[in-house]
Formats: C-alpha cells, sequence, structure tokens
C-alpha cells in the first residue's frame, strides 16, 4: 500500500486538557463534597450506634401492630381521595397554563414570560412548604393538602405539556390553518389530539407522584395517612408505624403498577 | 380577472433572499405545475400564496384581493377558498380519517371547532364527509386512525379534507414526493381528475419531469428564487426543464458559489 500524504491534516490528540469551564465545575462540586461529607460527622462509633437504634426500633415494630387497621385503611383512602382530587383539578389547571406559556399557542411574549414564571414558581416551591402555607390558610385537614397537590401539579404539568406541545409537529395545525381556521380551532383540533397520548401519560405520572406526597403531606397535618404515621411515631408505637408504612408500600406499589398499565396501552 | 396574480414577491429569511421578485399570473382552471430544484424557494412561494408565511414586499392577489392587505379575518377568509395539499399529508394522526376529513370545514364552520366535531357536526357535514372519502375511495377506512394508513392512503385523506373544504385554487406542494412511485402515480391521477371534474385553479410543485410533463398544462420553472421558464405545454422540451437544476439553483448559496456541473467542467 503506497503511503497516502494527509497534508496539514492530523488526527485529533488522544488527550486533551478539560477546559477552565469543566475545571471549575470539578472544584466547586469537589468543595462542596468535601463540607457536606465533613459536616455529616461520620464516624465508626455513630454508625455503630445507628445500627443498633435501627435494630431497636424493627424489633419493636416487629410484628406489626393491626389493631388500629380501620382507621389507617380509611386515612389511606383519604390519602388516594386528596391525590385525585388534586391531581384532577391541577391537571385541567395546569391545560390553560401550558397553553400560554409554549411558543406554538401563547398570544404574545410577555403572556408567556409571565405564565412561565409563574409555573416555575409553583414548580420552585416544594409541596409540603405549599402545605404548611394552606395549613394556615384554611386549617389542618385533607384541604390544605388537595390544595397543596393542585400548586405541585400544576408546575409539574404546565411545564411538560407545555415542552409537548411545543415539539409536536407543525404540519397538522398548518393543516388546519390554511382551511381558514381559527386559532382556537386550530388549537383544540390539531395542537390537543396530537399531544393527548403525551398529556394523559404524564396525568398519569402526576397521580403517582401526588400519592408520594399526599403520604407526607400528612407530616405536617394536611390530611391522609401522614397524620397517622406522624401521631404513631411520636408516641414511639413503633408496632402501628410499621403497620402504617406496609399500607403505604402496598398502596403506592399498586397505583404505580395500574397506572404504568394504563400508559402502556396508550403509547 | 385572474386567480392568483403574484407580483414583485420578496421574502428574505435572515440573510437568505428566498424569493427574488417573482411576477406571474394563473388565469382561472389553468393547471400549473412548479419546478425547481431544492432550496430554489418553491415551497416558501407555495407558504406565502396560502397566508402561512409573512412576505416582506410585493403583492399577491388571490381572485383580486390582496392577501398583504387584508385584515386576520379576511385571510382567514380568503384561506377557506384554497385549499392545500401537503408533502407530509399533514393529518392529525390520532384521529379519525372520518374527523380528519370533517376539518376540511372548519374555515365555512359558523360554530368553529364545534360545528366539526365528530358528535356535534349536523348529518349533512357528516354525509359530505362520507361523499369525499367515497370520491377518493376511503369510505371504508372512515373509523380508523389516520396515522394507521399507508403514505398513499393519508394522501388520499388529504385531498378529501381538500375536497370537504370546496376551495376555488388548489395548491399542492410536492403531493408525491413522499410517496413510491406505483402510489405517487395514483395520487397525482386522482388529485388532477378531482380538480378537473371542479374546474378548479392548481399549483402543484413537482421534482419528477415525466410526470410534470404528463398532466401539467403550463409550466412555471424557479431558479435562485426567480421565475426561469414560464411556458405552455408543447413549447417546451424535457431537456429544457431539466436546465432548471444545473448552474447556481439555490437562493442560500454564496455569491461565487459555482454548480457541480460547472466544477465539473472546470476539473475536466
Amino acid at each position: 500500500m503506497s503511503k497516502v500524504d494527509l497534508g496539514a491534516f492530523k488526527a485529533p490528540a488522544r488527550f486533551t486538557s478539560p477546559s477552565i469551564f469543566t475545571w471549575v465545575v470539578i472544584i466547586t462540586f469537589a468543595a462542596f463534597f468535601i463540607q457536606g461529607f465533613a459536616s455529616a460527622d461520620i464516624n465508626g462509633a455513630r454508625m455503630l450506634q445507628g445500627v443498633n437504634n435501627l435494630g431497636g426500633f424493627f424489633a419493636q415494630a416487629w410484628p406489626p401492630n393491626t389493631s388500629r387497621l380501620e382507621p389507617i385503611m380509611w386515612a389511606m383512602l383519604e390519602t388516594l381521595n386528596m391525590a385525585i382530587v388534586g391531581v384532577f383539578f391541577g391537571v385541567l389547571l395546569s391545560l390553560p397554563f401550558a397553553l400560554l406559556c409554549s411558543r406554538n399557542t401563547s398570544p404574545n411574549a410577555v403572556v408567556r414570560w409571565v405564565s412561565r414564571m409563574i409555573v416555575a414558581t409553583l414548580r420552585t416551591v416544594p409541596d409540603l412548604v405549599w402545605a404548611l402555607i394552606f395549613v394556615v390558610a384554611v386549617g389542618l385537614g385533607p384541604l390544605a393538602g388537595i390544595l397543596a397537590i393542585i400548586m405541585d401539579t400544576i408546575g409539574f404539568c404546565a411545564r411538560f405539556f407545555s415542552e409537548r406541545i411545543e415539539e409536536i409537529r407543525p404540519g397538522p395545525s398548518e393543516a388546519l390553518s390554511s382551511t381558514g381556521a381559527g386559532r382556537m380551532s386550530v388549537i383544540f383540533g390539531a395542537i390537543i389530539p396530537e399531544s393527548m397520548a403525551s398529556i394523559t401519560a404524564t396525568s398519569l405520572y402526576s397521580i403517582e407522584k401526588a400519592i408520594r406526597s399526599a403520604v407526607v403531606l400528612g407530616l405536617v397535618g394536611a390530611g391522609g395517612i401522614g397524620v397517622e404515621l406522624s401521631t404513631s411515631m411520636r408516641m414511639f408505637r413503633f408496632d402501628q408505624a410499621m403497620t402504617i408504612i406496609l399500607v403505604i408500600l402496598v398502596v403506592v406499589i399498586a397505583v404505580e403498577q395500574v397506572s404504568s398499565a394504563i400508559r402502556k396501552r396508550i403509547i | 380577472m385572474s386567480e392568483i396574480k403574484v407580483s414583485g414577491l420578496h421574502k428574505s429569511f435572515g440573510k437568505v433572499h428566498v424569493l427574488r421578485g417573482l411576477d406571474f399570473e394563473v388565469q382561472k382552471g389553468e393547471g400549473v405545475i412548479l419546478l425547481g430544484a431544492n432550496g430554489c424557494g418553491k415551497s416558501t412561494l407555495m407558504r406565502s400564496i396560502c397566508g402561512l408565511t409573512p412576505t416582506d414586499q410585493g403583492e399577491i392577489l388571490i381572485q383580486d384581493q390582496s392577501l398583504q392587505k387584508a385584515s386576520r379575518r379576511k385571510v382567514m377568509a380568503m384561506r377557506n377558498k384554497v385549499g392545500v395539499v401537503f408533502q407530509k399529508f399533514n393529518l392529525v394522526g390520532n384521529l379519525s380519517v372520518f374527523q380528519n376529513v370533517l376539518y376540511g370545514a372548519l374555515g365555512s364552520s359558523r360554530w368553529g371547532l364545534l360545528g366539526c366535531m365528530g358528535p356535534f357536526a349536523s348529518q349533512e357535514k357528516r354525509e359530505k364527509v362520507m361523499a369525499c372519502l367515497e370520491r377518493v375511495s376511503l369510505a371504508d377506512k372512515a373509523d380508523r386512525k389516520a396515522e394507521e394508513l399507508s403514505g398513499g392512503q393519508q394522501q388520499r385523506v388529504a385531498i378529501a379534507r381538500m375536497l370537504m373544504q370546496e376551495p376555488e385554487i388548489v395548491l399542492a406542494d410536492e403531493p408525491i414526493a413522499s410517496l413510491d412511485p406505483k402510489s405517487g402515480q395514483e395520487v397525482m391521477e386522482l388529485l388532477w381528475d378531482v380538480v378537473q371534474e371542479q374546474g378548479l385553479t392548481v399549483i402543484c410543485t413537482l421534482h419528477q419531469l415525466d410526470i410534470a410533463l404528463q398532466y401539467g398544462e403550463r409550466f412555471i420553472g424557479m431558479k435562485a428564487g426567480q421565475v426561469d421558464i414560464d411556458a405552455r405545454k408543447g413549447a417546451i422540451t424535457k431537456a429544457e426543464l431539466e436546465g432548471l437544476y444545473r448552474g447556481q439553483v439555490r437562493v442560500d448559496a454564496p455569491e461565487n458559489w459555482k454548480g457541480v456541473s460547472e466544477l465539473q467542467t472546470s476539473a475536466a
């Protein structure tokens, strides 16, 4: 084989030094990591004590005490209801927000910017903080939890709906506009149907997400099974707490299974 | 009175000057084939005529009404007279074939979308949809999802949607470019039959010169954003049309760019 003259072109070097940007990221990350590790104050004695305490917890928690199973089941049902009602209204409100946030459906840039800011704020505030706020506003109980879930769902769904709406093919919408259809007809005739599968899948996922968060919301008094759990833990009735944890486990897994089965059928 | 009149039309996307002063008229009932290489500005011209792409300079008259000077509402009314058949069919994939054809009536529906949704549409409209589907021989597929159909069938559904719209002008932007030769031929045959039955004015872009010569009554050839050829059937040969694809054809080519064929000749 004759030698080919490659001229001025050379293969790229095997190794290149990372850019300054990469170095800054690595060093910043390392700084936070080391600081965090140190502040956790990890040492052998503490670890041993922790394992010991955990053993104590399980010893007291097993066998689970089922004497309060009935009220626990009712509380679990309440949690489920909170999640479903919250997600329903959350998804309903997410749709207009998503349309206002998307480049291809928003009336103008100002409206889009404002609604994006609102959605971003709803998303940034954690659901537990929403629950604390609504407990102050409407008092203890499931209503505070439902309102917190609505806020959280809008923050999550509006963003994903809008991303989906922005990435649909423009063709069908153009076809409808070219028949002389108005803006609303195009949105509800082509854009929403085109993104429907993804909207449904996201909504189902947000039910799963809402059930998990509804469990925790009870810890701050926003209704549901979390209230039971926090009471049992504070009264050191670990055997009752174990029953509650098992019930949560079963229900959450069941809901996830059902929802992913439905999603598979849609997509 | 001409159906479509384009005068001094210019359009740029950023630095790329796509339409560089176009002038032509199309008379009622004329079947025009628009030819030109990829990137010569055909699609932009088609999109401008149906009002999907706003233009920078010049004017488009549809039935003597200016598209540029019209209000939003007026543009919607004008679009309703212009049926469009797209290269990619542009059906709403997860809705039924029936629903997609029903959408053709959106522009003339008084209640907007509500009057054009399967469950609420009038009996008269529902029957008309079936007649349109019958015309494209797809009445048996009415309740199927649009995306389940083959490419050729989808394009026929798109033609049925165009029929439902009852347009006076038809713009077909490479209607057979996504289809295999056989279904392409069938779709073209159907499109031309339908257009001639109703005496519609049509502008159709194509890439296959043989098919173009078979159907067209008049040929407009574009090269680098300008009209290069405008001739009636019989007054032009295939060889002349082939010239449209040689030399500097694209609108996004730099000033000193040489066509591939010229590079080859200079290298020889």
